[in-house]
């Protein structure tokens, strides 16, 4: 596989951990005390460093940092779907513009 | 966390902000650093390996450490969403920084995209979220609805998660 479709790809699964890791903060977050969620969102973090380092090896840094601007995509669509949070049209429009600029930093 | 916003911020909260950028900025300048050490071969596993026994990769987690405390400091006198935007300014640094040291080809599409995500997290921080008063209390393990470290690990990936593990 070419490298920067790998590199692309290990982005996205470094996303997915970070995203589905802050939800399991949040959850543990509002929960009480030290609970197990807070351990598994730290553990999906652990993973994402593993990832990341990864992403690092195989594309530039001036197109992996602006990527991981997907985890504020990410984040939206587990807090609207999961967790149920309002979100406004203003934030999605933020959502459409990270989206957008992530495809221009990724693709070209 | 009902705090100053622009028009009175102290001079201590913009030192801390731009040591988030800084810091924030150095922590992926130099573990790429680390990686570059690793063979363009290596599978995931060995690239792993490899980084562990960088010196730089553990000055990453260092600075991940000076992170945390710092951001919590800049959160507790500003709005995550005044301060959030603001370090989103890594972007641009790292980028520079990246064509600098590394030499890397940050050409055109790259800045507009770049462009596109600063107002993208513009727009984020713009929006109302449901923050309480007693944010802390979260931190004291009482229920709250406060948007604390969800919103904390939005700021930016990978270079934040460290922030939250410690």
């Amino acid at each position: 596989m070419n490298v920067k479709l790998f590199g692309l790809m290990l982005v996205l699964l470094a996303v997915t951990f970070e995203s589905v890791g802050q939800l399991f903060l949040k959850k543990g977050a509002i929960t009480n005390g030290i609970n197990r969620w807070v351990a598994i969102g730290i553990a999906f973090l652990v993973v994402e460093v593993f990832f990341w380092t990864s992403v690092l090896h195989n594309i530039d840094l001036s197109m992996a940092y602006p990527m991981g601007s997907l985890s504020f995509v990410g984040v939206t669509l587990l807090s609207s779907f999961i967790l149920k949070e309002k979100v406004s049209l203003k934030r999605w429009l933020g959502v459409g513009l990270i989206v957008g600029g992530t495809t221009l930093v990724g693709v070209f | 966390m009902n705090v100053p916003r622009s028009k009175s911020v102290p001079i201590g909260v913009w030192v801390g902000l731009g040591l988030a950028i800084a810091i924030d900025t150095a922590v992926q300048l130099s573990w790429k650093s680390a990686v570059l050490a690793v063979p363009q071969s290596a599978t995931l596993l060995e690239t792993a390996a490899v980084t562990l026994r960088q010196p730089l990769f553990y000055a990453v987690i260092v600075m991940f450490l000076l992170q945390f405390l710092n951001w919590m400091r800049v959160l507790s006198r500003v709005d995550l969403s005044f301060a959030q935007p603001i370090t989103a300014a890594s972007y641009v640094s790292v980028a520079v920084l990246s064509a600098v040291l590394f030499h890397e080809n940050v050409y055109l599409f790259r800045c507009v995209g770049i462009a596109f995500i600063l107002l993208g997290v513009w727009f984020i921080s713009q929006t109302d979220h449901n923050t309480t008063e007693d944010a802390a209390g979260s931190l004291r393990g009482e229920p709250a609805t406060a948007v604390v470290p969800e919103q904390l690990g939005v700021r930016s990936t990978a270079q934040s998660e460290a922030r939250k593990d410690i």
